[in-house]
Parts: structure tokens; C-alpha cells; sequence
């Protein structure tokens, strides 16, 4: 059995369902990351994980013992909250300090432990300061420590990046990760932020309406998403309506405004209203030259450093699409050009339901 | 001149009107007062202008006087102390309340300040005095057999101060529980900590500085208090505001009432400011 396991669970809110029969398995040492927009209800399920909501149906298990009845104070789950919830009346040191002390830890082996987890995080010179006398990311990492420093089953992290700036939540996301490798504690991640989830964890969840949508790696959720919903909500992508026209064997193809697209894809008959996702950085450029591609014209050029966004109007609609930063010349606005891709590049989806 | 110059001046022009106003409405019967304090005074020919430190000296030589300043502050600390184990508590609770009983309970509180001072007193008057009926109930039970009241003493004076008072304390500790991170409270919890320890270790330290400005406001209330001691205390149980009352319109020594008025309000802002200092030091590293 799976070392943190949610066995349907749901909570309600009166009438307004918040999370609906989740199931979830994490194995030991496994970061997960809980992936939606907000009002999925993916903070109410780490809460209940946490213990400081009741679940109204379903159980939690935690390394084979039951856990859904037990107080907060006595599961012993490290939680790095999204505001941080430092203690601002106490020290650093004694913020982190605090667990250890319910624990009825000794003061010597307290100090060791506060002194240890402090250089964790790299905070050793600043165990004497007031969190408000700290940055938002020192704050962050001060909330990280105290939750670690109790030797936590299991770390629960609620949006604990979304506070800080785009260039600091980088370099955090790298350096929680590594820590979390390092100490190999389990970790559910919150967060709304898909290349957060995306970056950090082995699996990722993504949540809609307090149910789930998919389970996966991160690589097979960007590559292949079970619904036009995930697609959309998992990385930037150019999504198409369109009907089966063509089913072959492991092929289809699909009719969008006109321009048939040929795609794998099983199970699908004649007629099927479906979404045919491209990512950006999966078409190809080239010169209108009458190579078989989709005509379009550059209606923007953006410059992102390390690569130029195109948009690109064309028969299928309105398309962006990515272009590595190679110092070759870039297209211009008004350029015509064609688009092709691979046939494994696209994907044939359902519907699924909307945010 | 310069455009700095023109900018720097026009705060001093923006706060003109309300200097003034304080200057003449509460400097200068001030600066009279304090004249006066230095006057003679004699039963057959009225105040004697001049200067002397005699009611200085009267004042504070003077047994009788020491008792009613004592008095006055013993009362002024206790009625902060109850303030504090009521109001603290009460604004909590307040806090974790839901509309509508969040408002209507609010509106409860401060109900108190609404209602003109003289009257509220004047219910106490009927509720605790001999023939009043808190008397007539413990009578009709059989509890006492003599009338009961709580007029003329000091305990009657407390629970009516009290109960004006309390809502500025609940109204400052809510203040700084506005402040507090509700997710605080659940990060200590999930820490380890039982219900109890939260409060103890993590709500109240966060709500002291509310309690302490709170207690400042009580106590100088109190101190300063005179329709309430005025009519639950009457002549036999004076404090500082009603001696110097009686020392203007009974006595009609003006001076030595002046005198009585100026060393409650030395005394007063010294305890204020002493107090506020401890404060600022003990938490202005921590609060914003």
C-alpha cells in the first residue's frame, strides 16, 4: 500500500462541493504536485491532509495507519504555508525552534537541530532577526526550515513560491527541489502555476472542479493530455476545433476550418467533434514556398531572449508558435510563411470540462 | 522663493486651523489654570493673585490628599486590570465570530458609549443602590435581610467604569487581532501545539500591543473619570476630578483646585508616558 494514500475523499461546504471522491496514492519520498486553477479545490484537499479540515466522506491513511480522525497537533505533517504563517513575535530561531519544543525536545539537542536546519537553508547569520526584518524569500525559507526541522513524514507545501518574484521563484524552485531530493521527504506541492508543477515534481495531479483530471509525470502530461482542459491548462498550446473526417489505422484525420490534419490517435469515429492541440514549439517556420504546410502570415514578432514568439495568422485560426533565439534574422510582421509539424506532434482530444 | 521652500511650508499652513484651534481651546485654559495654581486664596477676601507654591505644598503634604490620589489610581488600575480580563477574551471571541451575531455583538459592546454618561450612571444608581433592584431581589430571596447597595463604595464605582470602559479596550485589542495571520495559528497547530498553547504562545503575545494601548486608554479614562465617581461615589468617596470639582464650586478655592487639577494630570502623563516607552521598546522590533 501506498505510503500517503487518499481513499475517496470529498468536502463539502454547505452546498458547494470543494473536493469531490478523490482518490490519490503517493509513494515514499515522492513530490507531488496538485495542479489547477483556483477554486479546484486542490489547497481544501491539502488541508485535509493537513488535519485542519475534516473531510466529509473518505479516508487518509498515512504509512498504513489511519489518520483521518487524528488532530492536527498529533499528525506531525511539516506544512509550508502560502503566507508563510511566520510566528512574527519570535526570533528565527525561535520560530523554528517551535515544533521541537512542543515535541518536548531537550534545549541543547534543540539548538543543534535550529542550527542545523538554519544552515539548510542558508539562514545561519540571520537566526537572531525578526521575520519582519527578513525578505520574502528569507521569510519562505525560514517557513521551510521550521517545517523540515520536525523531521515531517510527509512536507506539505501551500503555494509557498506564488509570494515572491518571477527571478527568486526560479531559484527557489530549484533549490526546494534539491533539498527535497536531499532529504528524500514526501512533499505535496499546491500550486497553480504549471511550469511550477511541472519543474518540481515526479507526478503531477491536475485538479478541476474538485475532481481529478489527470494523473501523471510531468512529461507525459505536457505531451499527452487526457482532455482539451489539461492541454490548455498544462503549457501553452494552439488548440482547434474540428470533426473526424478520416479514420485509418492508429490514424485519424481531422477537418479544422477547411485544412485537414492528420494525427495518431485510436479510437475515434467519423463525425467526432474533437480539440486538435499543437504546442508552439513543436510547428516548424518555413518560407511560403509551396511545401505542402499551412499558409500564414506573421502578425507579431516577440522577443523573449532566449527565443521569439511568432503569432502567426493562418486557415486553422489564429496560431503561436516558438522559435529558438539561433541569431539568425527573425521574420518580420507581414512575412508570409508556412507551418509544418510532425504527425506524432499533434494530439486529437476530448472536450473535457471547462475551469 | 523657491519651490522647495513653498512645498516645505505648506503642511505647517495645512495644520494652522487645527493648532489654533488647540492652541485656544486647550492651550491657553491651560496655561490660565496653571496661573492660577499659583494664587492665594483666602474665605473672606476670594482668590489672591500672586505666586506661591502653598497649594503645591498642601497638596502634597496633606494626608487627606494622599488617600484620594491613591485611591484614584488604585481604582484606575483596577478597572484596567477587569477591562483587560474582559475585553481581551470578549474581542477574541468577537474576532471568530460570524456575521450577523460579528455586528450585532459588536453593536452590544459598544452600546455603552452610546448612551450619555449621566444616564448609564444613573442606571447603575437604580440597579445597585440600597433600594435598588439588585437589593430588592436578594432581599425578596431571602439571601439578605438588610437593604444592599453598592452606591458610596468603591466596588460600585469599578463595575460602572468598567462597564464604560471595556469597549475601548475590546476595540483595541480587535485592532491589533486584525493583524494577526489566521494561518499563524494553524501553522503552530500543525507544529504540535494543543489549542491552548496557541493561544498562550502564539494569539496573545501578537495581541498586546492591543492590550497594552487599550490599558493606556482605560487607565487614563479612569483616572481622569468625574461623572461616574461624581454620582456612584458622591462627597464620601472622592477621587482626584471630584475634590478638584468641589475645591472650584463648593470650597470656591479656585487655586487649590487648579493646583489638584494640574498634579492629576502631571501624574497622569508621567504614568502614560513611562508606560508607552516600555511599550515602543518591547515591540517596536517586532510590529510594524
Amino acid at each position: 500500500m501506498a505510503f500517503l494514500h487518499l481513499e475517496n475523499i470529498s468536502k463539502h461546504f454547505g452546498e458547494f462541493v470543494a473536493v469531490d471522491n478523490l482518490s490519490l496514492s503517493i509513494e515514499k519520498g515522492e513530490f507531488v504536485s496538485l495542479l489547477g486553477p483556483s477554486g479546484c479545490g486542490k489547497t481544501t484537499t491539502l488541508q485535509m491532509v493537513a488535519g485542519l479540515h475534516e473531510p466529509t466522506a473518505g479516508r487518509i491513511s498515512l504509512d498504513g495507519e489511519d489518520i483521518t480522525d487524528k488532530q492536527p497537533n498529533r499528525r506531525g505533517l511539516g506544512i509550508v504555508f502560502q503566507s508563510y504563517a511566520l510566528f512574527p513575535h519570535m526570533t528565527v530561531a525561535e520560530n523554528v525552534s517551535f515544533g521541537l519544543e512542543m515535541r518536548g525536545i531537550d534545549v541543547a539537542n534543540r539548538k543543534k537541530k535550529v542550527a542545523a536546519a538554519l544552515d539548510q537553508v542558508r539562514l545561519s547569520e540571520f537566526s537572531h532577526r525578526y521575520p519582519r526584518e527578513l525578505s520574502g524569500g528569507q521569510r519562505q525559507r525560514v517557513a521551510l526550515a521550521r517545517a523540515l526541522v520536525i523531521e515531517p513524514p510527509v512536507l506539505l507545501l501551500d503555494e509557498p513560491l506564488s509570494n515572491l518574484d518571477a527571478k527568486l521563484r526560479e531559484d527557489m524552485q530549484i533549490e526546494l527541489r534539491l533539498l527535497q531530493q536531499s532529504i528524500g521527504v514526501t512533499t505535496i506541492l499546491v500550486t497553480h502555476d504549471q511550469s511550477e508543477a511541472l519543474s518540481m515534481s515526479d507526478r503531477v495531479v491536475v485538479m478541476n472542479k474538485g475532481k481529478v483530471v489527470q494523473i501523471d509525470t510531468p512529461v507525459g502530461m505536457y505531451d499527452a493530455p487526457i482532455d482539451a482542459f489539461v492541454s490548455d491548462f498544462v503549457g501553452k498550446t494552439n488548440l482547434f476545433q474540428g470533426t473526424v473526417s478520416q479514420v485509418g489505422k492508429g490514424t485519424v484525420t481531422v477537418d479544422v476550418n477547411g485544412v485537414p490534419i492528420k494525427a495518431k490517435a485510436e479510437n475515434l469515429s467519423n463525425g467526432a467533434a474533437v480539440f486538435v492541440s499543437l504546442r508552439p514549439e513543436k510547428i516548424k517556420l518555413a518560407a511560403a514556398k509551396g511545401n505542402g504546410g499551412v499558409a500564414g502570415e506573421i502578425d507579431a514578432a516577440i522577443f523573449h531572449g532566449d527565443q521569439w514568439l511568432y503569432k502567426v495568422s493562418s486557415a486553422l485560426g489564429d496560431i503561436i508558435l516558438t522559435e529558438a533565439n539561433t541569431g539568425a534574422k527573425p521574420r518580420q510582421r507581414s512575412d508570409k510563411i508556412s507551418l509544418t509539424w510532425a504527425d506524432g506532434a499533434v494530439r486529437v482530444l476530448v472536450p473535457g470540462e471547462q475551469p | 522663493m523657491s519651490e522647495a521652500a513653498k512645498v516645505d511650508r505648506q503642511p505647517y499652513w495645512l495644520s494652522a486651523p487645527g493648532l489654533v484651534l488647540f492652541l485656544a481651546m486647550l492651550g491657553t485654559p491651560l496655561l490660565l489654570t496653571f496661573i492660577l495654581s499659583f494664587y492665594g486664596f483666602d474665605f473672606t477676601k476670594g482668590i489672591q493673585p500672586g505666586f506661591s507654591l502653598n497649594n503645591y505644598i498642601e497638596v502634597l503634604g496633606d494626608s487627606y490628599f494622599h488617600k484620594i490620589f491613591g485611591r484614584t489610581f488604585a481604582i484606575a488600575l483596577a478597572v484596567t486590570v477587569i477591562c483587560i480580563l474582559l475585553g481581551a477574551p470578549e474581542a477574541y471571541i468577537l474576532s471568530r465570530m460570524r456575521n450577523p451575531w460579528k455586528s450585532l455583538f459588536l453593536i452590544v459592546i459598544l452600546g455603552p458609549l452610546l448612551i450619555s454618561v449621566i444616564v448609564r450612571t444613573l442606571g447603575w444608581a437604580l440597579l445597585i443602590g440600597g433600594r435598588g433592584m439588585i437589593s430588592e431581589l436578594l432581599q425578596a430571596l431571602h439571601i439578605t435581610d438588610s437593604p444592599f447597595s453598592l452606591m458610596f463604595t468603591t466596588t460600585g464605582m469599578i463595575i460602572a467604569l468598567v462597564h464604560v470602559l471595556v469597549p475601548f479596550m475590546v476595540l483595541s485589542v480587535w485592532a491589533s487581532i486584525q493583524r494577526i495571520d489566521p494561518q499563524a495559528e494553524d501553522a503552530a497547530l500543525t507544529l504540535g501545539a494543543s489549542k491552548f498553547t496557541v493561544l498562550r504562545r502564539i494569539v496573545l503575545p501578537q495581541i498586546m500591543p492591543g492590550v497594552l494601548s487599550g490599558s493606556l486608554i482605560v487607565f487614563a479614562l479612569t483616572a481622569s473619570a468625574f461623572a461616574t465617581p461624581a454620582i456612584i461615589g458622591g462627597r464620601r468617596l472622592k477621587v482626584v476630578a471630584t475634590t478638584a470639582y468641589d475645591e472650584y464650586l463648593n470650597t470656591l478655592n479656585w487655586p487649590l483646585g487648579a493646583a489638584i487639577a494640574l498634579l492629576l494630570l502631571v501624574a497622569n502623563v508621567a504614568i502614560i508616558m513611562s508606560y508607552n516607552r516600555f511599550i515602543e521598546r518591547r515591540y517596536a522590533k517586532i510590529f510594524e
